[in-house]
């Protein structure tokens, strides 16, 4: 039987909300088949959430709940899932109804090799006028995939709703509610290896993407840039002291030459750091 | 009139008709008449608040002008039609 973790804590009133539509999550995998482990309606530990995240590698992630740019939360203070351990969605689903993590914890996720992140790059706003509405469109996503949509399927096809449900919104005079509903729309990403993250305020992410394209732009880390400059600055600074000795053999000390090997040195050191923390992963 | 002073008074109104609706964002929650309040002082606000609330005003005025059904609402509920 196919797993899945659901992760929906309850401890303020707008997670008394998010927890109730994750039950609509947990019928919907329970009728296609799937074994739920559910880690809901009450705090969270980052503990728990990382057993079983440990424990099932590739199984899909949900998270209904709040969050931050960098985190998915567990209570009002613990981060169950951040930047620190998002290797542990690598390889599998994450399916998230929280604010803004697709902003940063989902590219991360991408970069870690996430099979697909869902989720909002602004906060996920809802009125209680609308409630089902919402919660349609909350639980839309998965619930395409689950009929057999591929996620870039799914992310289109929940727009469109979103589109409908909007309509439906003003015409019932709920004007309010239509532009919070559209506001989530706007924000909704799902970064999958077919679909990279395309916005960054980094200017040298920019300009990797630039060269690079989208699918190996965010491969690239700092240390790997840093790694490559310090090298060729170091050759650099290397060979034409080399030319200045020529010019001048008998010049002491020969101090460009050795401000270039020690830059080698260093980015052979950034490069083998990288590299051992890669194979830790 | 411009038209975004035409959908904070449209918003108003409909915040005066639903004293009991609530927006919750994030951690934080309002009423509607709260919230129709920060419309016209998101300035003051909070950086995250602001941010916020100035993307609300973006998308209203997106809709406005894209969407005649919301155009045409929003005119008549802020007696402008």
């Amino acid at each position: 039987m196919t797993l899945a973790i659901l992760v929906a804590p309850k401890f303020d009133e707008p997670t008394s909300y998010s927890y109730e539509w994750s039950r609509e999550i947990k019928e919907m995998l329970e009728e296609k088949g799937f074994q739920v482990v559910d880690i809901s309606g009450r705090a969270v530990s980052r503990e728990e959430v990382e057993q079983f995240l440990r424990q099932n590698p590739k199984v899909i992630y949900i998270h209904y709940n709040h969050g931050n740019t960098d985190c998915h939360y567990g209570s009002e203070t613990v981060k169950v899932v951040d930047l620190k351990n998002a290797v542990l969605l690598s390889g599998r689903e994450v399916y998230c109804m929280n604010c803004l993590s697709a902003r940063e914890l989902g590219v991360e996720a991408y970069k870690n090799g996430a099979l697909a992140y869902w989720g909002y790059v602004e906060v996920f706003a809802f009125s209680t006028e609308a409630l089902d509405e919402f919660k349609e469109f909350a639980n839309a996503g998965l619930k395409y995939k689950l009929e057999g949509h591929t996620w870039e399927e799914c992310l289109k096809l929940v727009k469109e709703l979103a589109e409908q449900l909007c309509q439906k919104l003003v015409e019932a005079g709920k004007y309010m509610a239509s532009i919070l509903l559209k506001q989530d729309a706007d924000a909704l990403r799902c970064y999958t290896p077919n679909n990279p993250p395309t916005e960054t305020k980094c200017i040298f992410r920019k300009v990797a993407l630039k060269i690079f394209g989208h699918k190996l732009g965010w491969k690239i880390n700092r240390r790997h840039a840093l790694a490559f400059i310090t090298f060729w600055c170091g050759w650099g600074l290397a060979v034409h002291d080399f030319f200045v000795e020529c010019a001048t053999p008998l010049r002491f000390p020969p101090h460009g030459f050795w401000f270039g090997v020690a830059l080698i040195t260093l980015s052979f050191f950034i490069a083998t750091y990288d590299y051992v923390k890669w194979l830790k992963r | 009139m411009r038209e975004l002073d035409i959908i904070v008074k449209a918003l108003k109104l409909e915040a005066q008709q639903k004293p009991n609706e609530r927006i919750y964002v994030g951690f934080k929650s309002y009423t509607y008449a709260e919230f129709a309040q920060m419309l016209n002082n998101h300035k003051k606000l909070a950086k995250a608040e602001k941010e916020f609330v100035e993307n609300f005003l973006k998308t209203s005025l997106k809709l406005f002008k894209e969407n005649k059904a919301y155009r045409e609402k929003i005119l008549t509920l802020a007696g402008e039609k």
